[in-house]
């Protein structure tokens, strides 16, 4: 099977999943008795951060390997995983202020979470922007591996930061009701089919376009 | 319209406020994601 088939079938997946999540969120998930209907935010607001951290584990690899390798094939895709990991944590940033905001009265609270989840955004940021604004793109791109590099180390942070130093606002363990943990099942897999279509087709425009710059190199 | 105007505070009342919230998060989501479609879109005409 082609790329192009994969990504078709991976977007006619994610399309149904995503339906199919949805209709189970808004119709059939309970609403939860404390925090209200904002609550069902977290059937997208956990897959979205999960994805997110896989997504940055596997630009933290290819980075390593583009470094380790010296092959430009390792490069895209270590960019291709970061800028889609980016979307899914900016997902999660931007929907955990909304959810806050009705749960706990704000729209931002500074403690080690959201911190930490902010950091990890900034540290990628930079990242996009050596990558936008440099003129040499090799040395730009042996650069942005090593940002990728450290930035990952902010995910296991972000991951243990209620853990290590508590949360005014974060539950350290959520227990789920059977309806809740069959619909956040479904939300899982469909955020992760998105994320997997998106990321090949980020990853064979990356492609396109390096076909491109080498005719364009080609023509005299 | 006092009738009207009765039966919209009963809905009021009855719909939890945080339903806006919720609403609210999903078209950000929505949002988000659209977003990033047109840029991968454009990127990928441009390469056309």
């Amino acid at each position: 099977m082609s790329l192009r088939t994969w990504v078709r079938t991976l977007w006619g997946l994610a399309a149904v999943l995503n339906g199919a999540a949805l209709a189970m969120i808004f119709f059939y998930a309970p609403v939860e008795i404390q925090m209200g209907a904002v609550q069902k935010i977290f059937y997208y607001h956990v897959p979205s951060a999960i994805a997110g951290y896989v997504l940055l584990f596997l630009a933290f690899l290819f980075s390593i390997l583009y470094l380790w390798k010296d092959d430009p094939s390792y490069d895209l895709l270590a960019y291709t995983t970061a800028e889609v990991g980016f979307v899914f944590i900016t997902v999660v940033l931007v929907t955990g202020p909304i959810w806050g905001r009705s749960a706990w009265g704000k729209w931002w609270v500074w403690e080690p979470r959201l911190t930490s989840a902010l950091i990890l955004w900034l540290m990628y940021s930079a990242y996009f922007l050596l990558r936008l604004f440099s003129r040499h793109e090799a040395r730009a791109a042996r650069i942005a591996a090593v940002v990728a590099i450290i930035a990952f180390f902010d995910v296991p942070i972000v991951h243990k930061a209620i853990e290590w130093w508590g949360s005014i606002v974060h539950p350290k363990k959520v227990v789920l009701e059977p309806p809740m943990r069959q619909t956040f099942f479904v939300a899982m897999i469909a955020v992760f089919t998105l994320a997997a279509a998106l990321t090949l087709t980020r990853f064979m425009v990356g492609k396109a376009e390096e076909r491109r710059q080498a005719q364009r190199e080609a023509t005299p | 319209m006092t009738a009207a105007l009765g039966l919209l505070q009963e809905v009021a009342i009855k719909t939890p406020d945080t339903t806006g919230y919720l609403r609210m998060g999903y078209a950000a989501i929505g949002a988000i994601f659209a977003a990033y479609l047109l840029f991968l879109w454009m990127r990928a005409r441009s390469e056309k």
